[in-house]
Formats: C-alpha cells, sequence, structure tokens
C-alpha cells in the first residue's frame, strides 16, 4: 500500500468546492421549488413552515452523497479528483462514522455550530472535530 | 466493480431520491403571503448601524429595497408599514416617504408606540394611517440643536485656532460660538427644510399646507387628538390596519410576509465596532 499523509488544506478546501457543484446537480430537482421562494430577503420561515422541511430535506440529501461516497468509496467526486481518501483506525468506514463526520450538513442545533468549529479546527489543527470525534482523516497518498 | 462505475451508480440513486423528494413538496410563489410587512424600528438612517451594542436603527437604503421589492413582487397586493420610530434624518425619512409614493399598491401604515417626525413623514406617504389611540406621533419639525464646548474650553485655557478658506466652512462646530449671522443661516436652513416637510405631508395627505402649517410646531400628538387633527385615519392595532387593508386591496384572506434584511452574526460584530457606533465623526445632524 502508499505511505499517505494528512492532506493538504487546499486540496481539501478544492474537494469541497468540486462536491458542492455535483451536489448542485443533484439537488437540480429541487430548483423550480427554490426558486417559489425568492427573493431570499423575505423571512419566509416565519411564512410557511413547509420551508424548514424543503432545507432539511435538501441537506439530508447532501449529507447523503458524503456518507454513502465515503462509506462506500472512501472518496467523494472531489476528493476523487484530488487523490485525497478518507480513513479510520480500521482502514475503512462503519456507517456511522461515515454520518458522523458529515452531520455538519445539517442545519440544525447543535451541528450547524460545527460551520465555525471545524474550520477552525481544520486552519489550526489540520483536522475537522467532525473527524476527531468519528476517530476518521482526510489523507493524501505520497508520490515518490 | 470499477470505482467510476460505482461513483456513476451512487450519483443516479440519489439524483432519484432528490426527485422523489422535490415531488413531495407543493410551493408556489403565493403560499408565502399576500401583504407584504415591512418594519420601520428606531431611528431613521441613511445607512444601518445596527448592532450588538447599538440601538436599532432603520435604514432607509434598506428599506427603500425592501419596498421596491415588494412592489416588484406580483403576489404581494399590498404593503403594511409597522412604524415604531421616534424619526431620524430628514433625507432618510424623504428617501422612504417618496419609494411609498412610487408604490403602486395599497399602503397602509401602522404607527405602534411611536412614529413621529421623519417616521410620519414616511407614514403620510401611504394611502391610510392607522395609529393606537395612546401612540405618540406628530412632531412635524426640524431640529438642528447641538453641544457648544467653547466655554469648556477655556476653562481648560484651550483655545480654537481658527483656520478656514472660506468664511462658514465651520459652521456649526463645536468649539465655538455661533455668530448672529451663522445663527440665521442655520435657522434659515432649518425653515427650508420644515417648509418642505409641511408641504411633503400636505401633499401626501391631501390636505391644505397651511392647516398643517397650523399644527406643525413640533408638538407631538397622541392617536385620538392625531384623528381629529386629520394626521391619521382609524385608531386602531394591527387586527384593524389588516382590516382596512382587506377594503382597500379587496383581499378577503391576507398572509403577511415580512420583507426584511437578513442579519448575520459577522455583519453584526463588525458594526459594533463601526465608527458611528464610537461616535467618530459627528458633527452637526440635522434631524427631523
Amino acid at each position: 500500500m502508499k505511505p499517505k499523509r494528512s492532506s493538504l488544506f487546499w486540496k481539501r478546501t478544492l474537494a469541497f468546492l468540486i462536491d458542492l457543484m455535483v451536489i448542485d446537480f443533484i439537488l437540480s430537482p429541487f430548483e423550480s421549488l427554490v426558486q417559489n421562494i425568492m427573493p431570499i430577503s423575505i423571512s419566509i420561515f416565519e411564512s410557511n413552515s413547509n420551508l424548514i422541511w424543503l432545507i432539511v430535506t435538501m441537506a439530508f440529501i447532501a449529507l447523503l452523497y458524503f456518507a454513502m461516497f465515503e462509506y462506500k468509496l472512501q472518496q467523494t467526486i472531489g476528493k476523487m479528483v484530488l487523490g485525497l481518501y478518507v480513513v479510520s483506525e480500521k482502514g475503512g468506514l462503519s456507517i456511522w462514522q461515515a454520518v458522523g463526520r458529515s452531520i455538519f450538513i445539517l442545519p440544525i442545533f447543535p451541528f450547524i455550530l460545527l460551520w465555525i468549529i471545524d474550520p477552525i479546527y481544520l486552519i489550526f489543527k489540520k483536522i475537522r472535530l467532525s473527524e476527531i470525534l468519528t476517530r476518521t482523516m482526510t489523507v493524501e497518498e505520497v508520490k515518490r | 466493480m470499477s470505482k467510476l462505475k460505482s461513483a456513476v451508480i451512487l450519483i443516479i440513486f440519489l439524483l432519484i431520491i432528490s426527485y422523489l423528494a422535490a415531488s413531495i413538496f407543493k410551493i408556489e410563489k403565493g403560499d408565502f403571503g399576500n401583504v407584504a410587512l415591512i418594519k420601520i424600528n428606531g431611528v431613521i438612517a441613511t445607512e444601518s448601524a445596527n448592532s450588538l451594542f447599538s440601538d436599532q436603527t432603520a435604514s432607509s437604503e434598506d428599506i427603500v429595497n425592501e419596498i421596491k421589492k415588494a412592489n416588484e413582487d406580483k403576489d404581494i397586493k399590498a404593503i403594511l408599514f409597522e412604524i415604531n420610530s421616534p424619526g431620524g434624518s430628514a433625507v432618510a425619512s424623504a428617501e422612504i416617504a417618496e419609494a411609498i409614493n412610487k408604490v403602486n399598491k395599497t399602503t397602509v401604515a401602522l404607527i405602534r408606540e411611536i412614529g413621529t417626525s421623519g417616521a410620519y413623514w414616511a407614514a403620510s406617504a401611504c394611502d391610510k394611517i392607522v395609529a393606537h389611540p395612546l401612540s405618540v406621533t406628530g412632531s412635524i419639525g426640524v431640529i438642528g440643536s447641538y453641544l457648544e464646548f467653547s466655554g469648556l474650553l477655556e476653562m481648560y485655557n484651550v483655545s480654537y485656532e481658527r483656520l478656514v478658506s472660506g468664511k462658514y466652512k465651520d459652521i456649526g462646530t463645536p468649539m465655538k460660538e455661533l455668530t448672529p449671522e451663522e445663527r440665521q443661516i442655520f435657522q434659515s436652513t432649518l425653515d427650508q427644510i420644515h417648509e418642505y416637510f409641511i408641504n411633503a405631508v400636505a401633499k401626501n395627505r391631501g390636505m391644505d399646507p397651511e392647516k398643517v402649517k397650523e399644527v406643525a410646531t413640533g408638538r407631538f400628538y397622541i392617536g385620538s387628538e392625531a384623528k381629529e387633527l386629520g394626521l391619521i385615519d382609524v385608531l386602531g392595532s394591527r387586527d384593524e390596519a389588516l382590516q382596512l387593508i382587506k377594503q382597500e386591496a379587496n383581499i378577503t384572506e391576507i398572509k403577511l410576509v415580512k420583507y426584511e434584511k437578513s442579519k448575520g452574526l459577522l455583519s453584526m460584530f463588525a458594526g459594533a465596532f463601526s465608527k458611528s457606533n464610537l461616535g467618530l465623526e459627528q458633527g452637526v445632524k440635522i434631524t427631523t
């Protein structure tokens, strides 16, 4: 097996951006619904509780994308492009580890706190708090 | 199975899930309401200075944007302005009033606790004004008062070195007393703005400017007095305002939708340390 090291910050960021584009494609069936809730400046949540479920459903599908790809392939599309892998202490990921490391996507308290905490951990410790808690790591192959 | 093949299968699977989930939701544009609610809370200013540590400001820039959006939205049949403001900048108040005048839908102002001066100016541009009998309104006047520190400076043996090119360049500086000529200039400016204010209210309310002038002493009135003077149309609260909208816009059911600028945590922190909150660079302010 090829030696691995912690992935670089810029590679992780770029991989995440690519994943966002893929998610945007996956969520395209919601496009017409989202356009109906424009303009976005409206306090829509007060006027229609249906919308909370719409946002949560879309976030849940995004969570499914990360969890399924990382559970099955140890990589998302973005990570495949950048040559990154997700590993655990035992090698592959369990379904709970895969879900846990991406749970931050759900816009629900307390997971929403990870939107701030995870990037701070990533910048200063080179690993997300979600990764520490799920005992997983994002690594890249070292070319020789 | 190769990784690429697995990835394609997973994406197709997620697309199917996404399609099925999207088909469950039925959201039409009209579901979000047919009456826009725009709040005018706090001191009216041209730009927002809201923060964690300061009083609320009603930014004319934001409010005018909200008015435009509500006016352009086909599903919005009327706009309700909920006012709780003592007024503020003359320019900002006029901007809001002018934006309301351009609306081609029913507009109703609801004065809650206070809707005086510039806030009343904005309210006057609406088709109808509703105010609680105990609310405070009116105060049609202009103020440009400020603290003058020349005596204090003298006490501490500090002198003001006047270096100006243009004899009125430092008019209104708190470092020196106003000369009678400068006082006259100030008073004349305030009178002109007052006249403009009176004419705007008269035009908006369809009143005789002379009649508005009689009540435009800067005095405030409670709702019941304002009704007698013709400054408002209906005494009541939100229920009465909504009832009025139903009649004016010919709507049977009202669904209110709040139009407001969303404020992020970061912008609040940024606002906390803005120059305006620290009281920097504040000279004479003419407010209504």
